[in-house]
């Protein structure tokens, strides 16, 4: 598969761990990418390398086969973005905006698409920029990243002040996007909004690309929980040597243990029946889980 | 780039007609008030230090020639000109800071092209004061009694538009190399603050006229055209504004855009 964006030792670092560090970015075209982090991690400042709105230290990045730094202009033309503080300008409603976008792209079919993009937001196309909300902004920004049906979409924290019915309509708006060829990078630090839509996922912290996988993979890896009820108490050691088991916490007079492991469940099964188990309630691998271990590990 | 700096200049539509039509009025409002005036200001002129007059633009103002360039051209016109020009120039800067300046940057559009249709927006206002104020001294010179040339008033006012391209030249070329709107404001005022207390020194103080040569005030003139006729040196506020214009192009390429 041909990668829409392929990156090798990205790096713009404002200060030590602060920034994006050597980040090796792959996403596949007509894939839903979803780039996760925290707050601060680096996804911002990744995605302004992409577009060319920051130069890189060091690396390189090639987007839709053009250079960012070199090529901006003609990137600009096969990409939308949406950037995370996006704000539109006071003399403009949407409609004057995508009238100026339009004559700005020589492409006049952007005023239609927009408006048919505007509906199914639920966005009011004359309202002026300063009088509209976080949402109704968030919106705007979404029409202009989306009306000239861009090759590649780049959403920086897309979500942010949308309702939940709208963040659906948005996720189907994304979803027709990929079924057409596009490609999406989704920057969030929401798991559950990546979770619903996206087919690969990269995990940024401390600056630095921490994982990239597809969600089989990562599901394949995930973290489960279940909790062991015992007859007796049972030694506070008693699963530490298990292949799989990442923490275990014992309570009730350590009659009762909840345990995180990852992989097969038979080695664990095995102890607990050998230690005389008399319950185990598991629980659902997810996402999240899978997450919080992964950044648990890369802080020990 | 027509589209951009035709957007741009929209932005700036209030503040630019309200100059047009402020600068006509309060020039020939203030040449109208002079024949009122003409008794009161000999007293008063005859009663000022010698000084004031080659800081106002080496005229009396007591005479309706000498009026119509101290108080016109000597400070209020191109303060105000340069003032509302520079407002436009910060208009890039303070676009990055407000997040809007994304809305045109992620279309098609050069930096170069981005950020030269803010400057193109304050130097149309540089040019549009300087019709408003050809226009306000044609129309208030004769209700002054001013005997004053079309051309004399060309010539003065060329480098009234000179100065305000400069002012705004040096305010657009700081907010683009820091995204800072504060600062280039700043940057702007203190060009014209140091340029015309320097060529006051250089006016008033023994052994410091070399001054004038090197302040952009001087090269101003503040009216001094309309008798004398158009002083090449004036062509180095033009200079200056292209200079600017340069660095501001050249510091806005390399640098990290917050949006």
């Amino acid at each position: 598969m041909i990668n829409a964006i392929e990156t090798s030792g990205l790096t713009r670092e404002y200060a030590p761990g602060v920034g994006a560090v050597d980040v090796d970015l792959a996403v596949p075209t007509g894939t839903v990418y979803g780039f996760l982090g925290p707050n601060g991690a680096g996804k911002s400042t990744t995605i302004r390398m992409l577009v060319g709105m920051t130069r890189p230290d060091r690396g390189t990045a090639s987007v839709l086969g053009l250079d960012p730094v070199t090529e901006t202009v003609a990137l600009k033309r096969r990409i939308g973005v949406l950037s995370a503080e996006s704000a539109i300008p006071r003399h403009h409603t949407a409609r004057s905006l995508l009238r100026l976008l339009a004559s700005l792209r020589g492409d006049d079919s952007v005023v239609e698409r927009g408006v048919s993009l505007a509906e199914r937001l639920e966005l009011e196309l004359d309202r002026p920029g300063h009088e509209l909300s976080l949402g109704n902004r968030q919106k705007v920004g979404l029409v202009a990243a989306l009306a000239h049906d861009p090759e590649l979409v780049v959403l920086d924290e897309p979500s942010n002040g949308l309702d939940p019915l709208l963040q659906r309509e948005l996720d189907g708006l994304l979803r027709e996007l990929t079924q057409r060829g596009r490609t999406v990078l989704l920057s969030s630090h929401s798991l559950s909004e990546v979770e619903r839509i996206a087919e690969h996922v990269g995990f940024i912290r401390g600056a630095k690309l921490v994982e990239q996988a597809t969600l089989t993979e990562l599901a394949a890896r995930a973290v489960r929980v279940a909790t062991v009820r015992f007859e007796r108490a049972v030694p506070a050691d008693a699963f530490e040597e298990v292949r799989g088991v990442i923490a275990a916490t014992y309570t009730d007079e350590r009659h009762t243990v909840t345990l995180s492991w990852q992989g097969p469940v038979a080695p664990l099964l095995l102890r607990a029946g050998a230690l005389g188990a008399t319950s185990i309630d598991a629980r659902g691998a997810d996402l999240e889980a899978t997450f919080l271990a992964m950044y648990r590990r890369d802080d020990a | 780039m027509i589209a951009l700096l035709l957007d741009t200049l929209r932005s700036r539509r209030v503040s630019t007609l309200v100059l047009l039509g402020g600068l006509i009025t309060i020039s020939v409002g203030y040449l109208a008030l002079f024949p009122q005036l003409e008794t009161q200001l000999q007293s008063f002129a005859g009663d000022l230090p010698e000084f004031y007059g080659a800081i106002v633009g080496d005229a009396d103002f007591s005479t309706p020639d000498g009026y119509v360039r101290t108080q016109v051209y000597a400070l209020l016109a191109p303060l105000i000109t340069a003032g509302v020009a520079m407002g436009a120039a910060a208009g890039l800067a303070r676009a990055e800071r407000d997040a809007t300046l994304g809305a045109t940057y992620l279309a098609p559009v050069s930096r170069d092209a981005l950020a030269l249709s803010y400057l193109g927006v304050a130097w149309s206002i540089a040019l549009v004061g300087g019709v408003a104020v050809l226009v306000g001294v044609a129309l208030g010179a004769p209700l002054a009694g001013a005997e004053v040339s079309m051309g004399g008033i060309v010539a003065a006012t060329l480098p009234l538009v000179g100065v305000a391209a400069a002012a705004s030249a040096t305010t657009w070329a700081v907010g683009a190399a820091t995204g800072a709107p504060g600062a280039a404001s700043g940057a702007g005022w203190t060009f014209v603050g140091l340029s015309f207390l320097t060529n006051s020194v250089g006016e008033v103080v023994a052994g410091a006229s070399w001054l004038t040569s090197v302040s952009p005030w001087g090269w101003y003139g503040a009216g001094k055209a309309i008798d004398e006729g158009f002083d090449p040196a004036s062509l180095l506020l033009f200079a200056w504004a292209a200079g600017a214009a340069a660095l501001g192009v050249w510091a806005f390429r390399r640098r990290d855009l917050q949006l």
